[in-house]
């Protein structure tokens, strides 16, 4: 196992430094305004995590997120459990999961401003908007992927409603809202970008604004770098949260 | 001489001026029209955004492409795109904000103004019951960005008129984001292009104030600019001069006939009731200057204001980020080619 995960880190750091080359080489010769070569990224960077401006950037960018991916969490499942278990409320609300899904949500923010302002509630809310469909859709799929088998046997056992809540649907659809968390959670980090690029400029938002005026691409590419990091520790925190979930089977959890 | 045989003379004459006029026509169009051997570089045009400042350029193609070059138009979502499009050579010309083009002049890239693109635009609006800047104490005021020249133009008001003054300061990238933090009362003040506050004037009319117009108060500064890439410019000289002579024409037919944006407007963005007023509204302000509105008073004063400003380096000077030679080939070119190139404008 140790030399798998040692394998693994060598072909990861193969593939970076590989990447890395190439961004060099290409950077080099496109000779862009807009395309810094890696080396010079690298070195923004460390300016960069220098500055407390930075860090309090992040912060604020991030603000947005833990109050956005929660609340979209929470609806989000709470909405999918119930439209994988009722059909006739699926029938009725799938069309409206399923253009908030594919609606262009930029084009809302100047109702999103009319309505909650430019303030953290409303950062909140588009990031909120990106995340939650897709929850509620993944979650949708579990839920309607559990066996119906396994209900019509606890229904057969005289089961309560609560019960084949308990014992059969949530612990079938916990690998779904594992992954609906992870997909929610990537969506997050990108509406949470977005939207001070385009609501408000905030925190991280507003420096990578700045570098893009300023020409300064090194700087630019070194806070979304930034940005890349953060979407993938926590996706692949959300990952390993997924394993977790996925090992347990509703069989196992009804018997 | 009776009356059949002036009436053959008149038909006879007029067959003749027919003939005459239809061969002078074709002696001027020879005369502009290039030979066929003779091959004139395609042209690129990026712009910012498509939107009504653009407008002259799209009546400038038709000049262009009567003298025989083939022009193509791309409208990008952000300026620093068009101006990453003209220093790769991916167009030849490009419009947009002067920070933008001279950033990217200071920092090296082979971009060249050539000319403005349309006037000051910029506008500090608020709500109706604020009477003077000190009023904006305390007060949330929308600025687009860190390093927008409207950003630019608010600070430096109120360095100037109210130094002592901090309102409260909210980023908020997109104009129209910006009408609607100040249309919900979410802000009392924000910067505006006229065009912008003009829809929001319409949409609440007098609830919002022009308090401060930057075009009146600065009008020797440059917003907008018409670019080209500059080893393009080395290359093709009359080539960027016959452009720069025919967006000064399109100036001039605009400013003439605002008609002439409204049908262009039209094609771009659909038929509205707000395009005919935007358009009343430019051509009564003769924002699309007529003599092509890039002085070398007015390129030395932005560079100052840009430097003072702290968004462009004290060591860049005018030649790094100007030339005004075509615009001034292109005025003397005027005169004369006027009457040829008369009818040739859409409309």
């Amino acid at each position: 196992m140790a030399r798998l995960n040692a394998r693994s880190i060598g072909w990861h750091a193969g593939t970076a430094v590989t990447i890395g080359l190439l961004w060099e080489a290409a950077a080099r010769a496109a000779d862009s305004l807009l395309v810094p070569p890696a080396s010079a990224t690298l070195a923004a960077l460390w300016r960069l995590l220098a500055h407390t401006e930075f860090w309090t950037a992040l912060w604020v960018s991030n603000q947005a997120l833990l109050v956005g991916l929660p609340a979209a969490a929470a609806a989000g499942i709470v909405v999918g459990l119930a439209l994988g278990r009722w059909p006739a409320l699926a029938r009725w609300c799938d069309p409206h999961v399923h253009i908030l899904l594919v609606a262009p949500k930029i084009a809302f923010i100047p109702l999103v401003i009319m309505a909650l302002g430019l303030g953290l509630l409303s950062r909140a809310t588009v990031v909120a908007a990106f995340a939650f469909p897709i929850i509620a859709v993944t979650v949708q799929s579990g839920v309607r992927s559990v066996d119906p088998r396994l209900v019509d046997m606890a229904r057969a056992f005289c089961a309560r409603e609560a019960q084949i809540w308990r014992r059969v649907l949530l612990p079938g659809a916990r690998p779904a809202i594992a992954t609906a968390l992870r997909l929610g959670l990537a969506r997050a980090i990108a509406g949470m970008v977005s939207v001070e690029l385009t609501l408000v400029a905030v925190g991280l938002g507003q420096l990578v604004l700045r570098f893009r005026a300023d020409f300064d691409a090194a700087s630019l590419y070194a806070a979304v770098l930034v940005v890349v990091a953060e979407a993938v520790l926590l996706v692949r925190l959300a990952t390993l949260l997924e394993h977790r979930l996925g090992s347990s089977s509703p069989m196992a959890v009804a018997e | 001489m009776t009356a059949a045989r002036i009436a053959a003379w008149r038909r006879t004459s007029a067959g003749r001026a027919g003939v005459l006029a239809l061969a002078v026509a074709s002696g001027l169009w020879a005369c502009t029209a290039p030979p066929a051997a003779t091959r004139r570089p395609a042209l690129r045009v990026a712009h910012s955004a498509l939107d009504f400042d653009d407008m002259p350029s799209y009546v400038a193609n038709a000049t262009l492409e009567a003298d025989g070059y083939q022009v193509e138009d791309t409208s990008f979502a952000l300026t620093e795109l068009a101006v990453e499009a003209l220093a790769r050579g991916n167009a030849e010309f490009a419009s947009g904000s002067v920070r933008s083009f001279w950033v990217a002049a200071a920092r090296g890239a082979p971009v060249l103004t050539v000319m403005a693109q349309v006037g000051n635009m910029h506008r500090l609006v608020v709500r109706q019951d604020v009477s003077g800047c000190r009023d904006l104490e305390g007060r949330r005021l929308a600025l687009q960005s860190e390093g927008a020249i409207g950003t630019a133009f608010v600070r430096r008001y109120f360095a100037e008129a109210c130094p002592k003054l901090v309102p409260q300061t909210v980023f908020v990238p997109q104009s129209e984001n910006r009408a609607a933090a100040l249309l919900s009362g979410h802000v009392d003040a924000t910067v505006l292009e006229l065009a912008v506050y003009h829809w929001l004037d319409r949409q609440a009319p007098g609830r919002f104030r022009v308090l401060e117009d930057f075009s009146t108060r600065w009008p020797d500064l440059i917003a907008t600019v018409v670019n080209a890439n500059s080893d393009f410019a080395k290359q093709h000289p009359a080539a960027v001069r016959d452009y720069v002579r025919a967006r000064v024409l399109a100036n001039r037919a605009v400013s003439a006939d605002p008609s002439l944006l409204v049908e262009h407007a039209k094609r771009a963005f659909g038929d509205s009731e707000e395009l005919a007023s935007v358009a009343k509204l430019y051509g009564s302000l003769q924002a699309f200057d007529t003599a092509g509105g890039l002085t070398a008073e007015g390129i030395a004063a932005t560079l100052t204001f840009l430097q003072a400003q702290g968004e462009l380096p004290h060591s860049v000077v005018p030649a790094q980020v100007a030339d005004l030679s075509f615009l001034v080939g292109a005025l003397r070119d005027l005169p004369e080619l006027l009457p040829r190139l008369a009818g040739r404008w859409p409309g």
